[in-house]
């Protein structure tokens, strides 16, 4: 029997991108399919996540927990975790939003893409460029054309940091 | 190193997040750069935005005001003109709307695909032309209607005519937008007059007729992809003699049917899916005089009917009454469908602007 196992609970061992360790029970990162199918198929008890940040993860495992406790008296409740959970600055909520695809937490990353959008909607093109770090590849002539066509793109929101 | 930021953002999350995203949203964030201008243009976004983001929104209303006369006191909505002088100025009719686009007629008696959304390009629009076979002269009745063909992505255009007089003979002619090809089906299996332009669900345009042998409703339903018709029997429940089954439409894909009593009591029937008894509700209402039409939901309990031939009223379910919508100051419109903001092209080059 695997030094990982006591009593019937199995416990796994994640290993954030700094290096710091999470030990939880392995029937949380089941909701995970790719941990789910290293779980299953590997057989492994501790998993490296070296392009996952430990506040990336810390956050990514809060949520396994109050999933795997959802029932349909506390949806509510849950509910209001949710959005409480998307609502840091956006960076953050990008960093989360990258894990979770990697990760393929499916329902998680609806509710983050759809975070996501909901906050960049009424932002302007620069703002949107700064958020996704594009450097805008256009000739200055197709830029000013743009402005021409559309200057409604380029009068949105300009904070591009925290809302 | 644990990777920081947005800049090794998969395109597969760039994709799932603007889709959903408003029509004019995406417009406007083709300007982001080369690679979002070709990811937001592709067809396969452009489906995708369809099916995720659009669908579930609110629609808008669309009109054609004849003699707009203002209105005293407080508006409800404020519209937008369109303009598009290169094709009319003058519009008659508004007949068909599917996935955000519309299909409109003019005074010449032209036929037009457009999508509201793109018309301040003013280049994006798709004339539909003149089939040789169509029906000529005055004695004539026509109705058009709008729908998509799942199976080849295509729009279609299904005109229903009949000269007018004791001569049943109905002619059916399907026009594709991506061949812009007519040809004529066959004929109705049996004397319908059709009056109205129909309800699309789910790839089925579905229309109320009336059997020239008496005055019954039926209701006809044409699939778009087999181009075969099929006469559907209404559901057991409403199928009644002191009951009149008397208008069709849909509304976020659902199928709504009315039915109006001898004391005017109207009954709204929603369906989730046609000739599914079990997705069947029902709520019922007192209908005002001379309501022709209802033609949209403002919310649950808000439905906004059609009165006579070009006022609008919203009406309270709850409540059980209503009040004019004013738009722009004006009660009186004209030509009026509902329609979906979306970027779907009505010419069928990929899409872009």
């Amino acid at each position: 029997m695997a030094s990982s196992t006591t009593g019937e609970k199995k416990i796994l061992t994640l290993k954030g991108g700094d290096n710091e360790e999470f030990i939880l029970e392995e029937s949380l990162v089941l909701q995970s399919e790719l941990l789910k199918n290293m779980v299953k198929e590997e057989r492994v008890s501790s998993i490296p996540l070296p392009s996952i940040k430990s506040k990336t993860l810390v956050k990514i495992i809060e949520y396994l927990k109050k999933h795997a406790e959802l029932t349909p008296s506390n949806k509510e409740e849950f509910k209001n975790f949710e959005k409480e959970f998307v609502n840091v600055v956006l960076e953050e909520l990008l960093d989360i939003t990258v894990a979770v695809n990697y990760l393929k937490i499916n329902g998680l990353l609806e509710f983050c893409c759809q975070a996501v959008a909901d906050r960049i909607k009424d932002k302007s093109v620069e703002a949107v460029r700064k958020i996704f770090r594009i450097e805008s590849d256009f000739t200055p002539e197709e830029e000013s054309e743009f402005r021409k066509e559309t200057p409604e793109a380029f009068e949105g929101d300009l904070d591009d940091t925290t809302n | 190193m644990a990777m920081s930021n947005a800049e090794k953002l998969p395109q597969e999350i760039i994709f799932n997040i603007l889709t959903r995203l408003s029509a004019k949203c995406i417009s406007q964030f083709r300007c982001v750069s080369k690679q979002w201008c070709s990811l937001l243009s592709g067809s396969q976004f452009i489906k995708c935005h369809l099916k995720f983001y659009t669908q579930k929104k609110e629609e808008k209303l669309f009109f054609s005001p004849i003699h707009p006369q203002p209105h005293n006191g407080t508006t409800d909505a404020i519209s937008r003109k369109l303009n598009f002088p290169q094709i009319s100025d003058y519009w008659t009719g508004v007949v068909g709307s599917c996935n955000g686009l519309v299909l409109m007629i003019n005074w010449e008696e032209v036929k037009y695909l457009i999508n509201p959304r793109k018309v301040k390009y003013m280049d994006k629009y798709h004339r539909i032309p003149v089939f040789d076979l169509a029906l000529r002269g005055c004695c004539y009745i026509s109705v058009y209607s709008l729908g998509y063909d799942f199976a080849i992505d295509d729009y279609k255009v299904v005109a229903i005519s009949r000269y007018q007089g004791p001569s049943y003979s109905t002619f059916v002619d399907v026009y594709s937008v991506r061949t812009g090809m007519w040809s004529r089906l066959e004929s109705l299996p049996h004397a319908i007059s059709i009056s109205d332009n129909g309800a699309l669900v789910n790839g089925d345009l579905y229309w109320l007729a009336m059997k020239s042998s008496g005055d019954s409703s039926i209701i006809v339903a044409f699939d778009l992809s087999a181009e075969k018709f099929s006469e559907v029997s209404a559901p057991a429940s409403i199928d009644k003699d002191d009951v009149e089954l008397y208008n069709l439409t849909v509304v976020r894909g659902c199928f709504y049917m009315f039915t109006r009593h001898e004391n005017d009591e109207v009954d709204v029937w929603m369906m989730r899916e046609y000739r599914v008894e079990e997705s069947r509700t029902k709520f019922r209402f007192t209908v005002p005089n001379s309501v022709s039409a209802p033609l949209c939901f403002m919310s649950d309990d808000d439905v906004v009917l059609v009165v006579g031939l070009n006022k609008l009223i919203v009406y309270n379910v709850k409540e059980n009454q209503g009040r004019d919508v004013i738009v722009d100051g004006v009660t009186t419109l004209h030509g009026l469908i509902t329609f979906i903001e979306s970027l779907v092209s009505p010419t069928f080059d990929t899409g872009t602007e």
